[in-house]
């Protein structure tokens, strides 16, 4: 056999990386599969936005006419006037028009006219988790940046404790023991590594953007923050609230359409609408691109003042147009979308057989952790359980809002600490059958609720989806080896 | 329309060929370093083609996501063809439940209280020192802006890494510290 051409690793590297892995995914591997699991299912949140509202009307364009009849409509419904009136415009993905101001949103038809009101909870729910944990939103959004940073941690002192990386990137041993286990574990790892390096990156800098721009506002700019970001996505013009007319709504989106017929506008934003210091931005999609956009401005009299630079401005803000786009996978149309959601699956995959790796690793040791053991897998099983019950309640109840947060996090606390206080019970098989059960309770309460819309696009993929991964679950939890070490 | 379903499948089958001379050269037990080679160069031309069909930015992204996905799929092929083996019993192995102590509890607390306070603010006040800094120089802000919010995760990272690797109390405390304390001192001194 010929001599390898890897370098040796230093034995004191590994160990001390291992030792630096093993703590931070102790500190936060609860929190960051939490948020795994969200992150995966928020990828396809437009999707989940139709099945649960399946009735509102669809369509692949509105004219800028209709777009702005429904427009001014709601905003002739509001008093006190709203200080933004927004337009979502139909995309494959959400082929829907939705009018929304500062209070509520409507959908619109392709005509023009009010539709119901846009009502998606239990997504909301799921988005609200997954940005900032249902705490209050700046502290939110820090502590899953930090979470961000510490995967990023995790990912770092992974490879430094690999000292074999590509050597055994493609050896994938199966089964249940720890050598399996870590086969499973290290191989996801690696090769979905631009995915959960660049997704933890992405999320921590949206998570820490807040604080950090309170520090720097606080050390160069006398405290005023507007300013540290208002050179990347422009500055708001001087309010000026003297009452005016609305000004034309269709005239900027015509403008876009008409100058920029490669481009799609994905979203109008109408500042101060009815005061004299109105202004207004359409938000068009630049199809090869990774940025989420660029703005067109028009001032209060429609006329097209020039665009923001997300495109074509500096380096700076054309990387902070496509940090979001690039943490939610929206990009790259559904392919994408479906990668996104393996990658954030076996992200989930990892988070979980990490911490089994640990335990394994104690009980080999003769350090058996049982009761923690057992809390996890409370955990791993029971945060998709619960959301899936939260779901169920939010079609069957019409649960919202408190109600389901409530929900997640007493039910997830519950299932933890029962398993810890009995963890002579197999939790992983038990909520196994329990999701799998709320999969099924799922898709028969959407179909009874919305019989009409069975076999529309809004619905039949989700619901298709939840039917299929019942099956698998259901399969996992009857098909688990005796003798085996939880999973 | 013809050019670009070309392009996408040039990228596509050098992507698949690419990675199916990495696995075979890797789980070789010789040393396969041409075989390496030519694996990271079609993956390089995968990413090429798709750059030219999906421009620069959004074709090197779309290229990654195929190389990880062809990966999988090798991967996932590997595993269906395994034997699985099943773990040993466990009941033999378990000696004693572990006990801790309250300094072992201290100490661990201390050390999450590092990683997730300590280092964070450490790695906010280097960023921020380092944005003043360049900024005080006449750096473009967008770019100063976008380059500390990159580098502030990746030191909290970094920092964490340390904390959680060294097991000198006292070395960790002092790198983590002096991160945070020396940018801090200068940006006072600026103020």
């Amino acid at each position: 056999m010929s001599k390898s051409i890897w370098p040796k690793a230093s034995s004191g590297r590994v160990a001390s990386s291992l030792q630096a892995h093993m703590v931070l995914a102790l500190a936060a591997g609860g929190l960051i599969y939490i948020l795994a699991i969200t992150g995966t299912l928020s990828v396809l949140n437009r999707e989940f936005q139709r099945w649960e509202q399946p009735s509102a009307p669809e369509m692949t364009q509105i004219s800028p006419e209709a777009a702005a009849k429904a427009a001014k409509a709601v905003f002739e419904s509001e008093t006190p006037s709203t200080t933004h009136l927004y337009i979502n415009f139909p995309r494959p993905d959400l082929p829907r028009t939705v009018i929304s101001t500062d209070t509520q949103a409507f959908f619109a038809t392709e005509t023009g006219e009010v539709g119901e009101a846009e009502n998606f909870p239990w997504t909301q729910f799921l988005l609200d988790l997954h940005y900032y944990l249902h705490l209050p939103h700046i502290l939110g959004l820090t502590v899953v940046g930090a979470l961000g940073a510490i995967l990023l941690g995790l990912s770092l002192s992974g490879f430094l404790a690999h000292p074999r990386i590509f050597r055994d990137a493609f050896t994938f041993r199966r089964g249940e023991s720890r050598i399996a286990k870590a086969d499973l574990h290290n191989r996801l790892s690696v090769w979905t590594a631009p995915f959960h390096i660049s997704n933890a990156l992405t999320g921590a800098i949206l998570g820490l953007a807040s604080v950090l721009a309170f520090a720097i506002a606080a050390v160069d700019f006398e405290g005023d923050t507007t300013k540290v970001f208002s050179p990347i996505f422009g500055e708001e013009a001087p309010m000026d609230e003297t009452s005016s007319n609305i000004s034309d709504i269709a005239k900027p989106i015509a403008y876009v359409q008409e100058n920029y017929p490669d481009l799609t506008p994905t979203y109008y934003i109408h500042h101060d609408p009815g005061t004299a210091g109105q202004h207004i931005s359409v938000i068009g999609w630049h199809s090869n691109r990774l940025i989420f956009g660029e703005y067109y401005n028009f001032n209060s009299n429609g006329e097209f003042e020039g665009v923001t630079g997300m495109s074509n401005g500096t380096l700076g803000q054309q990387i902070a147009g496509s940090i979001y786009n690039v943490h939610f996978g929206n990009w790259g149309g559904t392919w994408v979308k479906i990668a996104y959601v393996i990658f954030g699956a076996a992200l989930s995959i990892i988070t979980a057989t990490g911490l089994r790796i640990y335990f394994a690793r104690r009980r080999d040791q003769g350090r058996p952790a049982p009761i923690l053991e057992s809390m996890w897998s409370g955990l791993v099983w029971g945060t998709p359980s619960i959301l899936a019950v939260c779901l169920v309640f939010s079609l069957a109840l019409g649960w919202e809002g408190s109600s389901l947060v409530s929900t997640f996090w007493l039910g997830l606390c519950a299932i933890i600490s029962v398993a810890g206080f009995r963890p002579s019970i197999d939790w992983s098989r038990l909520l196994q059958m329990s999701l799998t059960f709320s999969l099924v309770l799922i898709v028969v309460i959407h179909a009874l609720t919305n019989s009409a819309h069975i076999m529309s696009a809004a619905s039949w993929p989700i619901s298709g989806a939840i039917i299929a991964i019942a099956i698998l679950v259901g399969l996992k939890s009857f098909s688990k080896p005796k003798h085996s070490v939880p999973v | 329309m013809i050019q670009g379903l070309a392009l996408s499948g040039f990228a596509l089958i050098s992507l698949a060929c690419g990675i199916f001379m990495l696995q075979a050269a890797w789980r070789s037990k010789e040393s396969r370093a041409k075989e390496i080679l030519v694996g990271w160069g079609l993956v390089l031309a995968g990413l090429v083609f798709f750059s030219f069909k999906n421009g620069p930015e959004k074709g090197i992204a779309l290229g990654l996501v195929g190389m990880a996905i062809f990966a999988l799929a090798f991967l996932a092929w590997q595993y269906i063809q395994a034997t699985p083996k099943a773990a040993k019993s466990t009941s033999e192995r378990i000696a004693e439940v572990d006990r801790v102590n309250w300094t072992v509890i201290l100490r661990r607390s201390l050390v999450f209280v590092m990683i997730a306070f300590v280092a964070g603010l450490a790695a906010l006040s280097l960023s921020t020192g380092i944005f003043s800094l360049l900024n005080s120089v006449g750096a473009e802000h967008t770019t100063n802006l976008v380059t500390v919010m990159i580098l502030f995760p990746l030191l909290w990272a970094g920092l964490a890494v340390i904390i959680g690797a060294d097991k000198l109390l006292w070395r960790k405390s002092l790198i983590t510290l002096g991160t945070g304390l020396i940018p801090l001192a200068y940006m006072m001194v600026g103020m």
